[in-house]
């Protein structure tokens, strides 16, 4: 698999986050890109587009990040779900690590720490 | 952190006008720190020296280090030690008001002494200690409950502003209680142990600006995608002083969703930001 072939979902309550984040994916060529902007609408989406990766914002109305990890995870035992939030303290990392979070990344998130996650999916599915 | 504070200092003692600080924070970036200007810091030289060694550079074709030297005010080794410094100099926010003709070198060196008296430091090296004491005399929060918490809140956001925002701001008015009238505020409440509903305000243009360079995008307008930048700057800061405070004093914190109003007068401490586009307050009241 490449990684342009990826499906990713981002999930992020932010107009900002959901932009920068969806410009870093299509600069490296992913076009299957959706989004959520609540834990809610994450879930629904997880179930109706089965993406490869998902991009979670931890603070989010409705239902929270964390939440919503836990839910998808029960959908789908492989998911992989980034947790990506300014709010990285040691509780939140070990709930999501419990959760069964594939990566924590602290915002603001970069192109590199994008692409080392998706080198890292894809190394691990080749 | 000497141009928020001496810009503070300066406006504070009436040395200079809001609008001049503005129009100097935005002259900051394109501005060199001078030799002259660099020796006074130093200690090297006077002002009337300064203006003695211009005074013949109008008449000689040489350089000011040179004729500094010639002059037996400076030595070589100096006149090196200075220009090493002209890149990193902190004082340019001085150098950028003498260029703009509203301070002599004479004013500079008064304002500049007396600054340094009344500071803890001045050397752009300062320990975190040294700058929690200096926010505290200068924004006047001697007497305010919990000030450790809204000294390490300010302490923070001042760092983030200089990292993600610019360092052309400057520590304007300081509201310790009451209510501040907000033309957009962008909110969020920090929830815990430390609860304390956190806030920025600011008017169209301010938000546009502090959007834009969040964001490292043109924005022209307020709405919702320059409240969002906005936000996530906000979001930023709290997130980060959630983990800091995590880490040093192991108290766990969460953070709701940012919310944004118009139009709003809000309860708590409020310090005003006084950036090269216009003013931003930190609203803060703790729980």
């Amino acid at each position: 698999m490449k990684i342009s072939e990826l499906r990713v979902l981002i999930c992020d309550d932010s107009i900002l986050v959901r932009k920068k984040l969806t410009d870093i994916l299509k600069k490296l060529g992913i076009t299957s890109i959706f989004e959520a902007v609540d834990g809610v609408q994450a879930v629904e989406a997880y179930k109706e587009h089965n993406p490869d990766l998902v991009f979670m914002d931890i603070v989010m109305p409705v239902k929270t990040g964390l939440d919503a990890l836990v839910e998808i995870r029960a959908f789908d035992s492989n998911a992989k779900v980034v947790m990506a939030s300014t709010i990285g303290t040691q509780s939140n990392l070990v709930t999501a690590i419990k959760a069964g979070a594939y990566e924590f990344l602290q915002k603001p998130v970069s192109d590199d720490d994008v692409l080392k996650v998706l080198n890292s999916f894809i190394k691990e599915h080749h | 952190m000497f141009t928020q504070l001496f810009g503070h200092y300066l406006l504070n003692n009436h040395i200079i006008t809001a609008e001049q600080l503005r129009k100097a924070l935005e002259a900051k970036s394109n501005t060199r720190a001078k030799l002259g200007a660099l020796a006074i810091d130093a200690g090297y030289m006077t002002a009337e020296q300064v203006d003695r060694v211009h005074a013949e550079q109008r008449r000689v074709d040489k350089r000011i280090g040179d004729i500094s030297v010639e002059m037996g005010f400076l030595t070589p080794e100096q006149v090196d030690e200075l220009l090493s410094k002209q890149k990193t100099a902190n004082i340019v926010i001085g150098q950028a008001l003498i260029d703009l003709g509203y301070m002599t070198n004479q004013q500079f060196a008064d304002a500049l002494a007396e600054y340094k008296k009344s500071a803890s430091f001045s050397d752009g090296n300062e320990t975190d200690e040294e700058l929690e004491k200096e926010i505290i005399s200068v924004l006047g929060l001697d007497t305010l409950p919990d000030q450790k918490f809204y000294v390490d809140y300010i302490l923070l956001l001042i760092r983030n502003c200089v990292r993600f925002v610019g360092d052309d701001f400057a520590f304007g008015n300081c509201v310790l209680g009451g209510k501040s009238h907000h033309k957009w505020l962008i909110s969020q409440e920090i929830m815990g142990e430390l609860a304390a509903y956190t806030g920025l305000g600011c008017d169209e243009k301010a938000l546009t600006a502090l959007a834009s360079r969040y964001a490292c995008e043109e924005i022209t307008e307020p709405g919702e995608f320059a409240e969002a930048c906005v936000g996530e700057f906000l979001n930023l800061q709290n997130g980060l002083f959630a983990v800091n405070q995590s880490n040093t004093v192991n108290v766990e914190l969460n953070i709701t969703p940012q919310t944004a109003e118009r139009d709003v007068d809000v309860e708590g401490v409020a310090v005003v930001l006084s950036f090269s586009f216009g003013d931003v307050s930190i609203v803060i009241r703790k729980k």
